[in-house]
Formats: C-alpha cells, sequence, structure tokens
C-alpha cells in the first residue's frame, strides 16, 4: 500500500511540477528565469525518483520508501481511526464556512466548541477551552488586530 | 589596540551602568513577559511581538525602550522552544529545527530535560553572540565586505537544499521538499520586474503565500492531524516516566556542559550567519543542527530525540541576535525581518542606525549588547521556572489539544497578512504536511525554501548584473556551491559504504544501521 501512495504522490509531484515550468516559460523577460530553473530541477529530481525503485544506480539516493516507514500509514487500518480523520479534516474543512457565516472572531470558539462537544468532552472542560479560545480570539484579532467582530454573513443578515 | 581600548572601554563601562537603572529593569522584566507569552503563541514570533511593542517606545527614555523591546525580543526565542518542544509547533520556522529532537524527547518523556537543555543553551548562545557583537564592532566594515550577493545567493540556496537532506533519510526526497518551498516562494509578484506569476488572477495572492499560515499549516496543523488520528497525548509514548520534572530539568542543563563544544560551535555559526544580512535563523539554527549531525558519533539519534540537537540549534538561534546587529546598527541593513522592526524603535527612540550611532552614541551600542545578554540569561531563568508547568502540557489529551492548538494557529495566520486568506493557506497547508511527512517528506525544507526563495532570486539578478552570468564562478561562491553537491551526495554514498561493510545476511536499515 506504501509503495502506491508514494507513486501516486511521486506523480502528482511531477505533474504539478510540469505544469509549473510550461507555466514559467510563459512568463515575460526575467520573470521566467527562476521559476524555470526551479521547476527544472525539480522535474530532474522527481525523475530520479520515480526511477530510484527501478533503477538500481538511483537507488543509493534513497528515494524509496522502506519498509519501516509503513508503520504510520498502518494508522488508517483501524476503522476508529479512520474516523478520527474524518472528524479533523471535516471540522477543518467547515473552518471557512463558520468563517463565511459567523466571522473569524466567532469562528474559533465556535470550531472548538462544536469539535468537543462532538467527542462528547464534559461541559466543564468545553466551557473551559472555549473561553480561552473566545478570550484569544478577542484580544488578539479585536483588540490588536482590530478585526472586526462582525464580519460573518450572519451578523450583515441581522443588520 | 590602546586607541581601541580607550575609544570603546568607556563606552562599554557607560552602557553597562544605564543598564543598572532599576526603571529599565522593570522595563525588561515586561517585555520578558510579553515576549514568553508571544513565544508560547504559534504563529507570533519576535516580528510580530517587536512590532505590537513599537507604539509602546513612544514617550520613553531610550534605554527603557530598547530594555522593553530586547526584553521581548530576547524571551520570544525562549518562549518558542516551548510549543516547538512540547507539542512540535514552532511558531515559526526558525523554531522547526528544535522541533526535530525536542519533540522526540517530549514523546520519551523528557520534556523538561529537553527545554532546560534549550535554556541553557540560549543563554549560553546569547553570550558567544553579545561577545561577537563587541568583538566585531570595530571590524564591521571589513568582515561585511567580504560577502558579496553571488556567495548569499549560494549561501541561501545551499540552507535550503541543505536542510531537505538533512531532515530526511532520502536525498531526492528532501531535495525536492527545499524545491517545493523554493517552487511555492515564486508565487505572487516578481521581486525584481513586478510580474504576477502563478496568482490565477486572485489578488489575494500577489504578495504571495502568508507565511504564518504555511509555517503553521506544515508543522502545527499537520501535527495536530496526526496526533489527533493516532488519539494518544503528545506524551503517550512516555508511559508516564517525565514525572521527576527538577531531575529533568538538572539533566537538561548537565547536558549543556557536557556538549559545551556544541554549544560554541552554534554560538559561533549562529554569530557568523547573523551578521549575514537576510540569513535570519533559520539558516544559523539548520547549520549549526547539521554541523553538530556531521560532528556526532551518533548521527543517526538526530531527529529521533538527540539533546544535542536541540542544544546546536537553540545555541545558534540565540547567538545570531548579536551578530544580526552588528549589520543592523551600523549600516542599516536589518538582518531579518524582526531586525527591521527593531530599526523602526531605533528611529522612534532617536538613535537612527549609521555611523552617528557607531561614534557619537557607541555607548548605546554597548548598553544593547549588554542587554541582550541580560535578557538572555533572565528570560531562560523565567522560562526554566515554566518548565515545570508547561511540561504537563505534553499530558492533555489529544482529543483537547487538537483543537486549541488549531484555533490558536487559525488566528495567528492572519497576523501577517491581516486577510482570512491567511487561514485557507493554513488549512492547506496542514493537509499538505500531514500527507508529505507521512511520506517522509521534509516540512522543514519546504519551509526554508519558501523563506529564502526571494533571497535566492534577489541576489541572483544582482549577481549577474554585478559578475555577468558567470558569478557562479566566484571561489568563494563555487566553494558554497559545491558543498550542496557534497552534502547532496554523501548520505548516499554513506549508505553504499554501510552496505558493502555490512556482512552478508544482514540488513541495512535506511541509516545505514545494520539489523
Amino acid at each position: 500500500m506504501i509503495k502506491r501512495l508514494d507513486l501516486i504522490t511521486t506523480v502528482a509531484i511531477l505533474v504539478i511540477t510540469l505544469l509549473y515550468t510550461l507555466e514559467a516559460l510563459q512568463f515575460p523577460g526575467g520573470a521566467k528565469i527562476v521559476p524555470a530553473i526551479f521547476g527544472g530541477v525539480a522535474l530532474v529530481v522527481v525523475v530520479i525518483q520515480l526511477l530510484s525503485s527501478r533503477v538500481k544506480a538511483f537507488k543509493a539516493l534513497g528515494g524509496e520508501l522502506e519498509i519501516d516507514d509503513a508503520r504510520d500509514l498502518d494508522v488508517f487500518r483501524e476503522p476508529a481511526a479512520r474516523g478520527r480523520l474524518l472528524l479533523i479534516s471535516g471540522s477543518l474543512l467547515a473552518i471557512p464556512l463558520l468563517i463565511a457565516v459567523f466571522g473569524l472572531p466567532f469562528a474559533l470558539p465556535l470550531y472548538v466548541a462544536g469539535f468537543l462537544l462532538v467527542q462528547r468532552q464534559g461541559l466543564l472542560i468545553v466551557a473551559a477551552c472555549t473561553a480561552l479560545i473566545a478570550a484569544t480570539s478577542y484580544g488578539l484579532l479585536v483588540q490588536l488586530l482590530a478585526w472586526p467582530w462582525h464580519d460573518g454573513a450572519l451578523w450583515r443578515l441581522l443588520r | 589596540m590602546t586607541d581601541i581600548f580607550a575609544t570603546y572601554a568607556p563606552a562599554m563601562i557607560e552602557g553597562f551602568r544605564l543598564l543598572l537603572d532599576p526603571s529599565t529593569i522593570a522595563m525588561m522584566f515586561v517585555g520578558l513577559t510579553v515576549g514568553l507569552v508571544m513565544g508560547v503563541l504559534p504563529g507570533l514570533g519576535g516580528t510580530v511581538t517587536m512590532a505590537l511593542l513599537l507604539p509602546f517606545t513612544y514617550g520613553l527614555d531610550p534605554a527603557a525602550a530598547l530594555a522593553l523591546v530586547l526584553g521581548a525580543f530576547s524571551a520570544v526565542s525562549m518562549g518558542g522552544s516551548i510549543p516547538a518542544i512540547l507539542m512540535n509547533a514552532p511558531g515559526t520556522g526558525e523554531q522547526a529545527v528544535t522541533s526535530l529532537d525536542g519533540y522526540p524527547m517530549t514523546q520519551r518523556g523528557e520534556g523538561a530535560r529537553a527545554l532546560a537543555a534549550a535554556a541553557a543553551a540560549g543563554v549560553l548562545g546569547t553570550l558567544v553572540g553579545v561577545l561577537a557583537l563587541t568583538v566585531l564592532i570595530p571590524f564591521v566594515r571589513l568582515i561585511l565586505m567580504a560577502v558579496g550577493s553571488a556567495e548569499m545567493f549560494a549561501l541561501s540556496l545551499l540552507g535550503v537544499l541543505a536542510i531537505g537532506v538533512l531532515t530526511t533519510d532520502s536525498v531526492t526526497r528532501g531535495l525536492l521538499s527545499g524545491l517545493i518551498g523554493l517552487m511555492l516562494s515564486t508565487i505572487g509578484s516578481d521581486p525584481i520586474t513586478g510580474t504576477l506569476r502563478y496568482t490565477g488572477g486572485s489578488i489575494y495572492l500577489y504578495d504571495g503565500l502568508s507565511i504564518t499560515g504555511l509555517t503553521l499549516g506544515l508543522f502545527a496543523i499537520a501535527e495536530m492531524i496526526r496526533l489527533f488520528v493516532g488519539g494518544k497525548p503528545i506524551a503517550a509514548a512516555a508511559g508516564g516516566r517525565d514525572t521527576n520534572i527538577m531531575a529533568g530539568i538538572r539533566d537538561g542543563v548537565r547536558d549543556c556542559v557536557t556538549h559545551v563544544r556544541t554549544v560554541v560551535y552554534g554560538g559561533v555559526i549562529g554569530s557568523v550567519i547573523g551578521l549575514i544580512p537576510g540569513m535570519g535563523g533559520t539558516v544559523a539554527m539548520f547549520l549549526s543542527y547539521g554541523n553538530a549531525k556531521q560532528r556526532s558519533k551518533h548521527p543517526e539519534r538526530f531527529g529521533k530525540g538527540a539533546v544535542e540537537g536541540i542544544i546546536a540549534a537553540e545555541s545558534a538561534n540565540n547567538a545570531k541576535e548579536g551578530g544580526g546587529l552588528v549589520p543592523t546598527l551600523a549600516f542599516g541593513i536589518p538582518g531579518g525581518s524582526t531586525m527591521a522592526v527593531f530599526i523602526g524603535v531605533l528611529f522612534i527612540v532617536g538613535l537612527p542606525p549609521g555611523p552617528e550611532l557607531m561614534t557619537e552614541n557607541l555607548h548605546m551600542v554597548y548598553y544593547m549588547a549588554w542587554s541582550l545578554a541580560l535578557a538572555g540569561i533572565l528570560g531562560s531563568i523565567i522560562g526554566l521556572g515554566l518548565a515545570p508547568q508547561v511540561s504537563r502540557l505534553a499530558k492533555m489529551p489529544s482529543g483537547i489539544l487538537a483543537p486549541l492548538l488549531i484555533a490558536f494557529s487559525i488566528a495567528g495566520a492572519v497576523v501577517d497578512t491581516r486577510i482570512v486568506f491567511g487561514v485557507y493557506v493554513a488549512i492547506a497547508a496542514g493537509f499538505l504536511g500531514y500527507w508529505l511527512q507521512l511520506l517522509k517528506y521534509s516540512c522543514a525544507g519546504i519551509t526554508l525554501g519558501y523563506l529564502l526563495g526571494p533571497v535566492v532570486e534577489r541576489k541572483m539578478f544582482i549577481s549577474i548584473n554585478a559578475y555577468g552570468v558567470d558569478f557562479f564562478t566566484r571561489p568563494l561562491t563555487l566553494a558554497i556551491l559545491s558543498m550542496i553537491v557534497v552534502i547532496a551526495i554523501r548520505p548516499a554514498l554513506q549508505r553504499r559504504w554501510n552496505r558493502r561493510t555490512t556482512p552478508k545476511g544482514e540488513t541495512t536499515t535506511q541509516d545505514g544501521d545494520a539489523k
């Protein structure tokens, strides 16, 4: 499994690097030089990495993952771990939505409270953590950075 | 020699006298407290701290204002090492090096020892840096003239590519990590021609990606995903071994004494790198780390909880502040973004950098050196005092720690750009960092590539204009560039050598260890 995931990732990097380099060549004059060099060198390195599992000469460069490295990926075999990955990924993807609706200063304590409640943490812990983030959010964003606390769609609707 | 003594000794004494003022010490304590708190919060590094303190220096006596700012500046480093070691959450790219070994030590239940080693190395590193500042002031112009744009280009490139290789077991993955960072750094407006590159028409990308967003995502958020998915607290592997915190602190301080050579090397590397404008602490820490790893009898332990790794990184990081003050004060050339804000403070207090400061107000230069030394000592003592309390953070369940740290990181992600786009960068970088770390890429390499990409580009163009396209054939530039090749090839050659010398029937790991 690890070799397949590694191969998919390397091919993805190869494609992105190729697109990056082709795009670099479209830039005018001096703006293209550095991206073209970075992209060109990266293409060479990523090809060596792809070949390292097949060509003996490149194997010493260590492009291929060893069996030991698979241990970190074992976590995906547990259903509980997969559930946790789904929860944290979903919660991270929900943050932009929370910001759009409630605004950044409100979104952060709401995110923390929601995340803890989904895990069925004690109400005291939920309240304490939410209060900590609410205070940080207010102090840092609203007071220090003068971030508008009511910049979400909900507040605009209520006004 | 007599002239030097007659000119500089009275200024040093006058500078020390200013430091003894009680109001100055009080302001320093305020700065230290602010710096420690800001350092602990991911994303709020020295630059942000200094920028936030800037308005408070108006109307203050110059000595008090400088004590406040230098106190905070010094304590941020100690404060930053706390989350870097305990949570693998470096607020800046610099602290990523401390995480490499600090976090594995925390996982082993040696968080207090790691923090104590960082604090002690920080004090000694600061003292080396201040010594460098004191000694180099008379010779500063000569040193800076030896390093041209071509050498700075080569040094930046060396930093980026060497770091990738040094922080992974694979040469290609290490190089690719650095190159990914360099490629990401080209997003936005071209520093030379102003051409927009890879923005996709989005105005949010005109200035490139948010540095704090990217760093917090690659390190803090990625680590929180890994930790939460694993379902264990940070110190789960410790099995409650970190019970004797005071013993851990004693061990950490003792480690620093045992590895005093690493401290000195780190201090010297940090001071020298600090002298070179634009290089910053990240390169200093990584070079010092690489140096300690190469000198070590057990390089395979680096990245897995070697206390020498922390000592090397922290001594260099703290020493570079002293070295960084030299070009800042003498020529008004900041060593990094924090020093750029510090120049603003100097203007506010009526001490603009340049020849006047180095002649008529020389005592203030030495006052700053003394302040930095005292702040380094006090900051580390306060940090050590807090170590027993903050060490307990490692026992917090990941289900509680993850949302808290993610929320802190999201708040920190908007600090530099002040637009919500930084949040999206942090989240995307979090997923990317989590995935790439699973496949043994180096997030430190990506971060450093991103930070130094613009420096590489600018210095390359300046070098071409100044020396022509064959600028890299300058002897010093060529020597530095050759080091990249040596560093890239060396692990592969070493692995080959180990395989050859391993008796048949045994296999070797990627580190070359026989199993």
